[in-house]
């Protein structure tokens, strides 16, 4: 087994050592690490239950974030700290960042309603909504997968955080408004590409039950970039999208600097200044549209 | 072979290429092709998240319309696939839904009884067509060109709704361009997204993780990424200018969409193909395979 080492005391930079590891049937990867640090050298890599619930032996296994105490392990594996966050030492990674962001998002059931201090039974719907997040056991692996979070922690807070939010935001008890936090954690920098829902080990829905409500309830209250509400109307005025209409409408007209990047679309047909025509029955899209009271106006 | 076809908003609007590429290709293999020209967009993820049951509706009325010529839509897109399989999935499985969602389209005259597939081009080469019969029509091998294979997020994406195992390590994409005569970059099959949705909210964002993407191809010896999404074209080829000045790198990486890339194996000349609209030049990868 190939693992990562560094020790930021020590190590001026990382290094990858080989490890001969005995095998054994069902063999775990966290088992292969106990072998290494038990009888090779000492080993940084956190773990707890060793059976899933708590999360904390998440790490990169053959480039794909898992959790050690499930992935089984197997010849040649490289093992790695989780990606997207800073190392600590060997596997250990410090997850302080996504920790300060959930402790900003109090979530403990906050009432905005007085209590009348009867008592109220949660109904088996809610009770069923929330456990579909309460399986969340904090792993990062999700976010780890994620690309908006590796490329910008800072505009994009993380699948993980949506999750969490998505639990407490499903409590009836709950009268905060969560939607706005969403909003405020990044939302729409999400690219709905379904890696965090591809690599969590409790297939938990982060994408379409989580992220994409939010982006609902968001919508609902306005709360939405500029082109969500162009593309819709661009859809009900024509039926379909085009493409130059979305980027001008959106966006406006490019900058100075941009301006040999456009004639180059211009000149290769890729974009247009002469809107395009519709489909011919975009007058049905509109029913529809109607029906669904969307922008009657 | 007659299928009822949805060419999408990308490929009626900034990538017309794909639209006729996909066209020449068909014609050529005797797939006949049915146009479904009064369909609308299928909503993408922009109408599907914030207003779920009007994009069902838009799909509804889309499979209505396909359901008068074939029992199955053909699609060249990952993200309208997706949309409208899971649209599908979803009136399949929920009368009620259904039935409410007939009630709307009513008014419009059209119903959907349920019974059209959605499939992608590339799965309807797999399944319905064979590789094995592409592989007797080809007339010009691509000579070892090592190809990418980015298959876009939502045509591997998510598993459940997932029509074939495409996340595997040898999936269609892959047969297929080693059908072409082509050999397949190591890990380029899409654990990355190209950015595209992100791209008009936050451009900076989209060209980093397209930008990223490019740069580790171009380093690794790549010739050309073929895609089947025309919306990660999109984000590969039109903005690669943009990425090369983020970057302050050449990366000059020709991005050919799936049809294109069949059809050059087809022998198609250039013009049938359009890779004239392509923005980075494919000119010389031509050239060199001889074409």
């Amino acid at each position: 087994m190939h693992v990562y080492r560094f020790d930021p005391k020590l190590d001026g930079s990382p290094r990858r050592v080989t490890y001969l590891v005995p095998y054994w049937p069902k063999m775990r990867v966290l088992e292969a690490l106990r072998v290494i640090h038990e009888t090779h050298e000492p080993l940084a890599f956190r773990s707890c239950c060793r059976a899933k619930l708590c999360g904390s032996c998440a790490m990169t296994l053959n480039g794909e974030p898992g959790l050690a105490c499930e992935v089984e392990a197997s010849d040649d594996m490289v093992i790695e700290p989780l990606a997207g966050f800073p190392v600590l030492k060997d596997l250990i990674v410090d997850f302080g960042g996504v920790q300060s962001n959930l402790d900003s998002l109090q979530l403990q059931p906050t009432r905005h309603r007085c209590f009348n201090l009867k008592p109220k039974s949660i109904s088996l719907d809610a009770i069923e909504q929330m456990k579909k997040f309460s399986c969340c056991v904090w792993c990062q692996v999700c976010n780890s997968a994620c690309p908006s979070f590796r490329n910008a922690p800072g505009e994009f807070a993380g699948p993980s955080l949506f999750t969490q939010l998505a639990r407490i935001a499903a409590d009836p008890r709950d009268n905060a408004s969560r939607q706005e936090q969403a909003h405020s954690l990044g939302l729409f920098n999400c690219v709905g590409c379904f890696r965090c829902e591809e690599v969590c080990p409790y297939d938990i829905p982060i994408l379409e039950e989580a992220i994409e409500r939010f982006r609902e309830k968001c919508f609902n209250v306005k709360l939405n970039p500029r082109h969500t509400e162009v593309f819709l109307r661009l859809v009900r005025d024509g039926g379909l999208i085009d493409s130059s209409r979305l980027f001008l409408k959106t966006r406006g007209y490019p900058s100075i600097s941009e301006l040999p990047w456009a004639f180059q679309l211009l000149s290769r047909g890729k974009a247009s200044i002469l809107a395009k025509k519709g489909i011919q029955s975009a007058n049905q899209i509109r029913r529809i549209f109607e029906a669904q009271r969307m922008f009657t106006n | 072979m007659r299928y009822a076809y949805y060419p999408g908003c990308a490929a009626k609007s900034s990538c017309l290429e794909l639209d006729v590429a996909t066209k020449a290709v068909a014609s050529e293999l005797g797939i006949d092709l049915v146009e479904l020209s009064e369909a609308s967009c299928c909503g993408a993820r922009e109408i599907s998240s914030v207003r779920p049951r009007l994009a069902l509706t838009l799909n509804a009325r889309t499979f209505a319309l396909a359901e008068k010529l074939s029992p199955t839509i053909l699609t060249i897109c990952s993200t309208c696939q997706l949309t409208m399989s899971q649209a599908n999935d979803v009136l399949k499985s929920d009368r009620r839904t259904l039935a409410e969602v007939n009630e709307t389209l009513s008014n419009i005259g059209l119903r959907y009884g349920g019974g059209v597939e959605v499939k992608h081009l590339l799965n309807v080469l797999e399944e319905d067509y064979g590789f094995n019969r592409l592989a007797e029509k080809i007339k010009v091998s691509l000579d070892n060109l090592n190809v990418a294979a980015f298959y876009g997020c939502h045509l591997l994406r998510p598993a459940r709704s997932r029509r074939n195992k495409t996340a595997k390590p040898h999936g269609p994409m892959e047969t297929l361009i080693e059908t072409l005569g082509g050999r397949v970059v190591d890990g380029s099959g899409g654990k990355v997204c190209c950015g595209f949705p992100v791209l008009l909210t936050n451009e900076q964002l989209a060209v980093k993780m397209s930008g990223d993407y490019l740069k580790r191809l171009k380093d690794d010896g790549t010739d050309c990424i073929v895609t089947p999404c025309p919306l990660c074209h999109i984000s590969f080829d039109m903005y690669q200018g943009k990425v090369e000045s983020a970057l302050d790198v050449k990366i000059d990486l020709v991005v050919l969409h799936l049809s294109q890339l069949i059809g050059l194996g087809l022998g198609l000349n250039a013009r049938q193909l359009m890779t004239n609209r392509n923005v980075v030049s494919a000119e010389a990868l031509l050239k060199r395979i001889g074409l």
